[in-house]
């Protein structure tokens, strides 16, 4: 097992430099149980997105992440991230870092159960 | 323009207390006596609850203001803050009151060594110090202090209240003015109890063990347990002293 495997703390990580996951948007990751994470300096960007304040916004989407270090997106009671509007990301422009490191950067166990991801070959040459 | 640095500490104290004047000996008579917590004093009073304002509960505190100027040590670079959480913090220091740890912050005098995750600026700071006989704060409640977790969030969203220990004070009249306090400022910044933590609740990245045991006389083998319950009990008990009676 790679030793990175499943840590969503990893944000600078690959976790298998020779395949790249190519995300079909099926949002499987985006009801896994969890804290979405938000970093500081994306607070101002998504919130701009949302036509909210700053303040605004940390109010009503985000909560303190399970570790207490900073804070992460509310989720539903169903699990689902508070930012999945069907079957789309309302802020997709603008998603946190964590969300569009999935599954490359980390993932959880059993992830290739859900996740539609396609995995590609990385030329020996790139990266 | 230099007299104007006085204006948030003044605007705060008229919106506590209207005709509050600066008050040193408010509330029960602080007596002298050992630092260790006598139990009992973390018991909530029975019977009626006497009404007050928050005006009324801050004389009883004996709160009053003496900011670290704006532009200065730990204030030198004002970061904005909407609080949504209070954390409480005990100084470890036998030697000093609220008035000498105003005096040091003022002097720049408590430093921190500045690094990436770690202290940001340089200096620790903190917005309120309580003693056995009054509470000085120290820079607006709408600013971030240096007091909890770096670039964590108990930085960066809370307010923080340390509580002094010097040797021979009153630690439950210490205690008592805090509880007053968190709840005056719960009340003006519509924060609920449960998001009143102890310095415990906020993680230290790189520093082991991550979670402090402080204020170290109100947890139980270095947790939240009975004690930080029994005072989380008071605070909301000064939380309904401040609902007008129907």
């Amino acid at each position: 097992m790679h030793p990175f495997h499943g840590s969503p703390g990893n944000a600078d990580v690959q976790l298998d430099p020779d395949v790249f996951y190519v995300c079909q948007r099926c949002t499987a990751c985006c009801r896994w149980p969890g804290d979405v994470r938000i970093e500081e300096d994306e607070i101002p960007k998504i919130a701009g997105f949302l036509g909210l304040t700053e303040d605004e916004f940390i109010g009503q989407f985000t909560r303190l992440r399970t570790n207490r270090q900073g804070l992460s997106l509310i989720e539903r009671e169903t699990h689902e991230c508070v930012m999945l509007d069907g079957n789309a990301c309302r802020i997709h422009p603008v998603k946190p870092a964590q969300c569009e490191g999935f599954p490359n950067r980390w993932n959880f166990p059993g992830w290739r159960d859900v996740c539609h991801a396609v995995p590609v070959p990385v030329p020996p040459s790139a990266g | 323009m230099k007299s104007l640095r006085w204006l948030p500490p003044l605007i705060l104290l008229a919106s506590l207390a209207i005709n509050c004047t600066p008050y040193y000996g408010g509330g029960a008579p602080a007596r002298r006596g050992s630092t260790r917590l006598p139990m009992g004093s973390l018991g909530v009073p029975k019977g009626p609850v006497p009404y007050t304002t928050s005006g009324g509960m801050a004389r009883e505190v004996g709160l009053r203001a003496d900011m670290v100027p704006k532009g200065s040590h730990g204030r030198k670079v004002v970061r904005p803050m909407t609080p949504r959480y209070i954390t409480i913090h005990s100084t470890q220091n036998w030697s000093a009151d609220a008035a000498q740890h105003a005096l040091a912050l003022k002097r720049g005098a408590l430093r921190a060594p500045k690094r990436k995750d770690g202290n940001r600026i340089g200096y620790l700071i903190w917005h309120f110090t309580v003693d056995d006989h009054s509470a000085i704060q120290h820079m607006p409640t709408t600013e971030q202090g240096e007091h909890a977790d770096f670039d964590g969030p108990g930085n960066r969203y809370s307010i923080g209240i340390e509580m002094c220990e010097e040797r021979g004070s009153n630690l439950a009249s210490t205690i008592d003015r805090t509880a007053k306090l968190t709840a005056i400022l719960m009340r003006k910044h519509n924060i609920p109890l449960r998001n009143v933590v102890p310095h415990y609740h906020w993680p230290r990245k790189g520093q082991s063990p991550p979670n402090k045991n402080c204020p170290h006389f109100l947890l139980d083998n270095g947790r939240p347990g009975p004690k930080w319950r029994a005072f989380l009990a008071r605070v909301n008990y000064h939380c309904q002293r401040l609902n007008p009676p129907r």
